[in-house]
């Protein structure tokens, strides 16, 4: 049973290497969400891709309104990131020719006027982010409308046990695992970042809310007890003075 | 109290004050001489009743006989009877008042009657019930047996015709006011009109309709208010324009300020954040690294410029004269380094003009750098000057035309008005091949308006772009070579 767990974890980690290693490949696996950027500002444009390739998935970006057309014409996108201000067609002329393709679609863009938010949510994209934003709330934005079309990834498998997001619960062969939300946002935040070294400010400040005054040992003692709680002593490795580090699912066994 | 009633009320008020006084006042009059009338008519009357007496007092004493108060009496009685009207009635009393001969209809009292004897020969009114009286009385003044004749008139008709008068002219007086007041309210009401189309005309204005004008075309007082309520309205209206035009310009600038900040803000935040979030690879930290230095470039590059168009504002400039030749070489030094492998051509004559030497070179850097940018087909811009006078007595009048032109991508036909407007770009997206925020024209223009100058440009797509102004012209000597 175990065993059998742990298989279907690496096959899915090896997605996700994958992609983020290249992710301009064509994948065919539907279980990777494609997602299109089409923003002007390739500062902005990269940044958003690096992002959501990290946080797994495949993502390519336009830097025109043509050339977004084009590539949703050739491919099959399950989310379409999209700015208002574009060159050659505006975002809102691109909405008009997605809206039939029943691509779920964000507007992220710099105009914040009420008038314009309607305009694009009447439209029919499924949410709106004003810049500037935090990657974080992007992520976030971007995991609600793949849950809410079903292609989001609900459930996620790691080392033996299986998290679902939504009703916030975790279980390990069969049996369920108590965690305190800040536990549970903790958890995600590995394993959303496997085998990655996560720096503790951040950590403290993505999870607390607040600014890490360096004193506190909050952040530890969390760590700890989901060491514990988990039995992962050794797969959370602390990375002296500088963070935490989830050590990949191959190397559990 | 609207002003149609106010006016009803006055006219009601001064008519029937004017009618019933000067009504009564006729009416008194009237009267007043009818009664004189009727008083030396009566006293004409008791004249002859009084001769009439005396002469039959006289009679009796010529024929020897005693006069006696039986004898007054008789005589008093023949006089009622052969005066026989029928309102006639007299009295007539003995020396101590005692009553001798009466046919009055009313009682007097000895004392009254006393009084009225002593009074003389003069008349009184008086009043029994609903009869009028009017007295006279004399003295009977024959041999030694002195009376007194009292003669009593019925006037009553007199007074009744007064009354009578009075009534009339209270009704009629009625009608002119009921009359006279549907008169001046209908006045009223018309003369009001007006001032209610002006009443509602400017609550329609204040409500928010500046176009609304009224329509009144009279020569009197309210037309001429009328004109200048519509000229007010107008002033309103052109200023209400005018505020919403640069509250439109306010919101594009703050629009644009918005998006020129936030577009490297959520680079430089999100590389940031990446960054610290987690170990990368060396290549993306390289590549976040440059990001924010970059986008932190742009933040810096675009405050400065903000500054520089605040500083601008509302500020005086000395305008120092500067030699052609030596100014426009030293701008071609400057530039150098940023035309990108575009020749920067440079054509005109000698000569010397009014600037302030920072600002003009800031001008034309600006200028220069947005034709570079345009992507000139023959990779060249043209810096040209001419100096023209049409006077040349008056070197205060000679100007100097300056143009900058090149042969790249032009600006669409109605763009070219707003071009100068803080954070507007031609290209809607924003894309900077050439870098840029958008104010670079905002802060030319301003500097063209320090030296009393205006941009023009004239422009065609794919054809390129003329940008031109004039400067005063200096007189040579005074040019100023230290720059």
């Amino acid at each position: 049973m175990a065993k059998k767990i742990t298989f279907c974890i690496q096959l899915r980690y090896k997605h996700l290497v994958y992609y983020k290693s290249s992710y301009m490949v064509k994948e065919e696996e539907a279980e990777v969400n494609r997602i299109l950027v089409v923003e002007d500002e390739a500062a902005i444009a990269e940044l958003i891709q690096l992002s959501l390739t990290g946080a797994g998935y495949a993502c390519e970006y336009a830097l025109d309104g043509r050339s977004g057309a084009d590539r949703i014409e050739e491919g099959d996108f399950d989310l379409i990131l999209l700015d208002i201000m574009l060159p050659e067609f505006d975002g809102f002329e691109l909405m008009e020719y997605i809206a039939p393709l029943h691509i779920p679609v964000i507007f992220v863009t710099a105009r914040d006027s009420v008038q314009d938010k309607v305009k694009g949510l009447r439209m029919g994209a499924d949410d709106y982010l004003v810049k500037p934003f935090e990657i974080d709330e992007l992520l976030a934005r971007v995991e609600s409308v793949l849950r809410r079309y079903h292609k989001g990834q609900r459930i996620l498998h790691f080392g033996g046990i299986t998290i679902d997001t939504e009703v916030r619960s975790v279980v390990r062969d069969g049996q369920a695992i108590d965690l305190t939300p800040k536990e549970f946002e903790l958890l995600l935040l590995f394993v959303r970042n496997p085998n990655t070294v996560l720096y503790r400010e951040a950590m403290f400040e993505k999870i607390w809310g607040e600014e890490y005054s360096g004193e506190t040992r909050t952040l530890d003692l969390h760590i700890q007890r989901l060491r514990r709680k988990l039995g992962w002593e050794k797969q959370i490795k602390t990375i002296y003075k500088i963070g935490y580090r989830l050590m990949p699912a191959e190397e559990q066994t | 109290m609207k002003f149609s009633l106010k006016l009803v009320l006055c006219t009601t008020v001064v008519i029937s004050v004017l009618f019933s006084a000067g009504g009564t006042i006729m009416v008194r009059q009237n009267f007043n001489h009818s009664l004189e009338t009727a008083a030396s008519q009566n006293n004409t009357q008791h004249s002859l009743e009084r001769y009439a007496m005396e002469s039959s007092m006289l009679n009796t004493i010529m024929n020897g006989e005693m006069l006696t108060n039986e004898k007054l009496a008789e005589y008093g009685k023949r006089l009622t009877g052969y005066m026989g009207e029928p309102g006639k009635q007299l009295c007539i009393y003995t020396e101590d008042c005692r009553t001798v001969f009466s046919n009055l209809r009313f009682t007097l009292s000895r004392k009254e009657a006393e009084h009225i004897l002593s009074e003389g020969e003069t008349y009184r009114y008086r009043r029994e019930g609903d009869t009028v009286l009017m007295l006279f009385s004399s003295r009977l003044d024959v041999a030694n047996h002195p009376a007194y004749l009292l003669s009593a008139y019925d006037v009553t008709s007199l007074f009744t015709e007064r009354d009578r008068q009075l009534q009339e002219y209270l009704l009629l007086d009625a009608l002119i006011l009921v009359a006279s007041v549907a008169a001046v309210a209908l006045l009223s009401l018309l003369l009001t009109a007006p001032i209610k189309k002006l009443n509602l005309a400017s609550r329609k204005i204040a409500a928010g309709a500046y176009h609304e004008r009224t329509d009144i075309h009279t020569s009197d007082e309210i037309g001429e208010l009328s004109l200048s309520f519509n000229q007010m309205a107008q002033a309103v209206e052109e200023k209400i324009d005018e505020l919403g035009q640069s509250l439109q310009q306010r919101d594009n600038f703050i629009a644009g300020f918005s998006h020129e900040i936030k577009t490297p803000m959520t680079a430089i935040i999100g590389y940031a954040d990446l960054l610290r979030s987690a170990q990368c690879s060396k290549e993306v930290q390289l590549k976040a690294a440059n990001y924010i230095f970059r986008e932190g470039k742009r933040l810096e590059q675009l405050s400065r410029k903000l500054m520089d168009l605040m500083a601008l504002t509302d500020r005086e400039v000395e305008l120092v004269p500067l030699e052609a030749d030596g100014f426009f070489r030293r701008l071609r030094d400057t530039l150098s380094p940023l035309l990108g492998g575009v020749t920067l051509t440079l054509r005109g004559g000698p000569g010397t003009f009014y600037g302030d030497p920072d600002l003009l070179q800031c001008l034309l850097k600006n200028l220069v750098e947005n034709a570079v940018r345009s992507r000139p087909i023959n990779d060249e811009v043209v810096l040209f000057w001419e100096f023209s006078n049409d006077r040349p007595s008056d070197n205060s009048r000679g100007r100097m035309a300056v143009q900058v032109s090149d042969t790249g991508r032009g600006i669409p036909p109605d763009e070219l008005p707003h071009i100068t407007e803080p954070f507007y770009m031609v290209d809607k997206s924003r894309t900077r091949d050439g870098g840029g925020a958008g104010i670079g024209l905002s802060l030319c223009r301003q500097i063209a308006r320090l030296h009393g100058a205006e941009l023009r440009f004239e422009s065609l797509p794919d054809r390129g772009t003329t940008v031109s102004f004039e400067l005063a012209m200096a007189e040579q000597e005074a040019a100023h070579e230290d720059i």
